[in-house]
């Protein structure tokens, strides 16, 4: 019995167990001998009766490595952003209005201000040099402090977890020309004219401040306005901002990749499409059935045979 | 042709493919070991670890909490916070009567553990499938990549896709057609209704059949949940026969 290791565990005395866990036999009844006193439990995970759950759930407890290959320990982000795929909608939180409107407000006077020393022509999607990034003029950088705390007053704070202070931007670009490396951008949607250009730079959770450009405030026109495509060494992402009301009401997230060619951009397929795919490419063998409980060869051959019928009845050959 | 087996073992039906060895001692170390597994984490049977942990038998330092329990339990642990209490080992109906059953844990990782058996005998190619959890090691028979059919929800005699995968490599469905409704959201006390299946394709099977249980109960959007693990992806079914894919999931299609 005791012959089958696990493989991550080190052979000899039995590891030390986790408190918490030693919590949770505990707490369905049992006992530990006297004489072998557990550590005092850790600050936030003490005093569990029967609201455990939540206590537990609740807990910041690093997230151990899911991939065992995975050598270089990469930070792990948040990127749940939206319930209703395929669309990934970001809303702006209601608990956070205060913050929000204060942005919005600081927006509306740094694109004013813009459009007073840009003269309001619309720049339509320039390739930025990459190099380009890293310059971050005072304007830039003020305004990259008001995306971020948008971004994370919408919970977005999973897009800049990553960020090595090197070249991790987003930008929220309607267009005006921000005379600057960072704040080209396409124009989209029903957005026209000047509108408001921002470069989100800075590390992750950075502390939300306003952006204090002068000028005078010039209510945004309503209209969706996307951002450009902006790659970090995580791949590509792409946000737009909608405006109601001169106000930022909505941003949305277009595009979201990462590292190992991994996305969270939800593919939608048509499943008679895929079965006609699957059907297509089988040869005459298929190794192994997920999803069934039955995986004999036999079962696998009945499969196989109605893979056939399905084929002869869909006209395909071979 | 290497080695194959099949075994009926922990409630299901384990088969064991090698291709490049005949040495039969690998099978067997192998079923010896599932049988093992068995014994120590079946709900079903009275005596196990499992089931004595779910009665409150086993106190922090009873000798039953052996290394590989304890590397379940506290891996299960984890999931509860990772997944805001979706995956929650310690709040479904177990069949032994107790609010406690790690199985949708347990499988995929005792087939993650044969996995790392066969690798360190030094076997490249193999697949083991443990009742539809399936993890590869390099190439098929045919020095092909691995052609895993994925079952469609509807239909046991159909497939829904077919994924082509060069190991290693695991596979994990969670689906409500065997057995009835077996995947139960604990938040709400519930069978989870929204879909009819979920795949999940990632470096270990032990992750990815609890993270097919996880997204099952999140439903789609449990998808972009998924996101935050490097190197695993999925694919969903709904009940109305929409089938949502994580990006990376596309490469295993076969096309």
């Amino acid at each position: 019995m005791s012959n089958h290791k696990n493989p991550k565990q080190q052979t000899g005395g039995r590891q030390p167990i986790d408190p918490l866990l030693a919590q949770r036999l505990e707490q369905l009844g049992g006992r530990r001998p006297t004489g072998s006193p557990l550590p005092p439990p850790t600050p936030g995970t003490a005093a569990r009766s029967d609201g455990a759950r939540s206590q537990v759930a609740t807990k910041q407890a690093p997230p151990r490595p899911a991939a065992r290959q995975q050598s270089s320990a990469k930070p792990q982000h948040v990127a749940v952003i939206s319930t209703e795929p395929p669309s990934k909608r970001i809303r702006i939180q209601g608990t956070h209005a205060g913050q929000t409107e204060k942005l919005q407000a600081a927006a509306a006077r740094a694109a004013a201000a813009r459009a007073t020393k840009g003269g309001g022509g619309v720049n339509r999607g320039k390739a930025v040099p990459p190099t380009g990034r890293k310059n971050k003029p005072a304007t830039a950088s003020k305004i990259a402090s008001l995306a971020v705390s948008i971004a994370t007053t919408a919970a977005l704070a999973g897009l800049f977890a990553r960020n090595d202070s090197s070249t991790q931007t987003v930008t929220l670009t309607g267009g005006t020309a921000a005379g600057n490396g960072t704040a080209n951008g396409n124009v989209a949607g029903t957005g026209t004219g000047a509108t408001q250009s921002s470069v989100a730079t800075g590390p992750a959770g950075a502390t939300p401040t306003t952006a204090t450009a002068a000028g005078a405030a010039r209510t945004i026109k309503d209209g969706t306005y996307v951002g450009k495509t902006e790659y970090n060494r995580f791949g590509a992402v792409q946000v737009q901002a909608v405006y109601g009301g001169g106000k930022l009401t909505d941003v949305q997230i277009l595009q979201y990749e990462d590292g190992d060619n991994r996305s969270i951009r939800i593919n939608q397929i048509a499943l008679p499409r895929l079965i006609q795919r699957a059907v297509a490419a089988q040869g005459t063998q298929i190794d192994g059935v997920s999803g069934a409980t039955y995986t004999t060869r036999s079962y696998v051959k009945t499969l196989q045979s109605a893979i056939d019928a399905a084929k002869q009845a869909s006209g395909i050959t071979g | 042709m290497g080695l194959h087996h099949v075994e009926s073992v922990m409630g299901t039906t384990v088969s064991i493919d090698i291709v490049d060895s005949h040495d039969r001692s690998l099978l067997d170390e192998l079923v010896a070991w599932f049988h093992h597994v068995d014994e120590v984490f079946s709900p079903y049977k009275e005596m196990s670890t499992i089931s004595r942990i779910g009665r409150g038998e086993v106190g922090p330092d009873d000798p039953a909490l052996t290394a590989e329990v304890i590397d379940v339990l506290e891996r299960c642990e984890s999931l509860v916070v990772e997944t805001d209490g979706v995956f929650d080992v310690w709040s479904l109906p177990s069949p032994n009567g107790t609010r406690f059953d790690p199985c949708g844990y347990v499988k995929g990782w005792s087939v993650e553990h044969a996995r790392w058996m066969l690798e360190n005998h030094g076997i490249r190619d193999f697949c083991i499938n443990a009742g539809g959890d399936i993890a590869v090691g390099g190439l098929n028979h045919d020095q092909r990549p691995w052609s895993v059919g994925i079952r469609h929800p509807d239909d046991p005699k159909a497939l829904a896709m077919v994924l082509r995968a060069e190991g290693p490599i695991g596979i994990a469905t969670s689906g409500s057609y065997e057995r009835g409704a077996h995947i139960h959201d604990p938040r709400v006390d519930l069978p989870s209704t929204e879909l009819a299946s979920v795949t999940i394709v990632g470096p270990s099977l032990a992750e990815a059949d609890a993270f097919a249980t996880t997204v099952y109960v999140m439903g789609v959007k449990g998808l972009e949940w998924l996101g935050r693990y490097p190197g695993y992806s999925g694919c969903v079914i709904t009940h109305s026969d929409e089938v949502f894919t994580t990006e990376g999931f596309d490469r295993f299609l076969s096309r």
